[in-house]
């Protein structure tokens, strides 16, 4: 049995160790918001927060994860307020498809939190997610916004 | 008016839908020129993840995109999102044409293509 907690909530999961985290959310828990992209760390759909760092769950084991305080898509916002990235992300009209934009914010929010006034080209270094759509112009656009906000 | 051709005034990103369709397209237009080609071997397709099939990423999509709509109501519906992604593999052959007075026929423009091409 792993003891994890997602969102601030206990789970106790019986499942093999080795199990990647993101099936352990999606299957187990059931939490659908965090996507399978690539399942080898390449693309960054399935990025969550872990000890409020981003991380690629695709490719941590689920024993990896037990004792800490796993946030997802879906515990971003507080209290029935969202999060300021979130907003951004209404604001700028951002995704497209929509099938990569939980793990790019995910990845931005843990990203403005080590560089609360990014340039675009401190943007372009640490946002490595792949978005097949192009959005981003709004990404970067709404990253500013969510900056300033 | 009476012209027939309209010019909006320039759209600014964030209240324009439109905008981000072609954004897209121009991001992927952009990506097929550059990188995309399925590499395959005698026995089977080696392009299998991201790093061997590169798409474009945040680092080259383009740091501004200015778009520009154009009111034409005389014209029937065509489509305006997808549809352009058909000319920048051409827009980006004439840059390298003009840079250079070299022509690029094939896709992606790859630095082994591009070397080749011009040193031929």
């Amino acid at each position: 049995m792993v003891k994890l907690t997602v969102n601030g909530k206990l789970h106790e999961v019986d499942v093999d160790p080795d199990t990647p985290l993101l099936w352990v959310i999606r299957e187990w828990i059931g939490m659908t918001g965090t996507k399978y992209g690539c399942g080898i760390a390449q693309c960054g759909a399935c990025t969550v927060h872990v000890d409020g760092v981003a991380t690629r769950s695709c490719s941590l084991p689920v024993s990896a994860a037990a004792g800490t305080q796993i946030t997802t898509i879906e515990g971003l916002a507080q209290e029935g307020k969202l999060h300021r990235v979130q907003q951004a992300w209404l604001d700028f009209d951002v995704p497209q498809c929509g099938y990569c934009q939980s793990g790019m914010i995910m990845a931005v929010a843990a990203f403005l939190k080590e560089k609360p006034k990014p340039t675009d080209a401190d943007i372009d270094k640490a946002i490595t997610n792949i978005c097949r759509c192009g959005t981003f112009q709004q990404v970067r656009a709404a990253i500013h916004a969510a900056a300033s906000a | 008016m009476g012209s027939g051709v309209k010019s909006l005034p320039r759209s600014r990103s964030k209240d324009c839908k439109y905008c981000k369709t072609i954004e897209g397209n121009i991001v992927q237009g952009i990506s097929r020129t550059l990188w995309e080609e399925v590499k395959f071997d005698r026995s089977a397709v080696t392009s299998i993840d991201w790093i061997t099939y590169p798409i474009l990423d945040i680092t080259e999509a383009p740091e501004s995109i200015d778009v520009v709509l154009i009111n034409r109501p005389d014209v029937a519906p065509s489509g305006s999102g997808e549809p352009s992604i058909r000319p920048i593999a051409a827009a980006i052959a004439n840059a390298i044409f003009d840079a250079t007075g070299v022509r690029i026929r094939r896709v992606p423009f790859s630095p082994d293509r591009v070397k080749g091409a011009l040193s031929s």
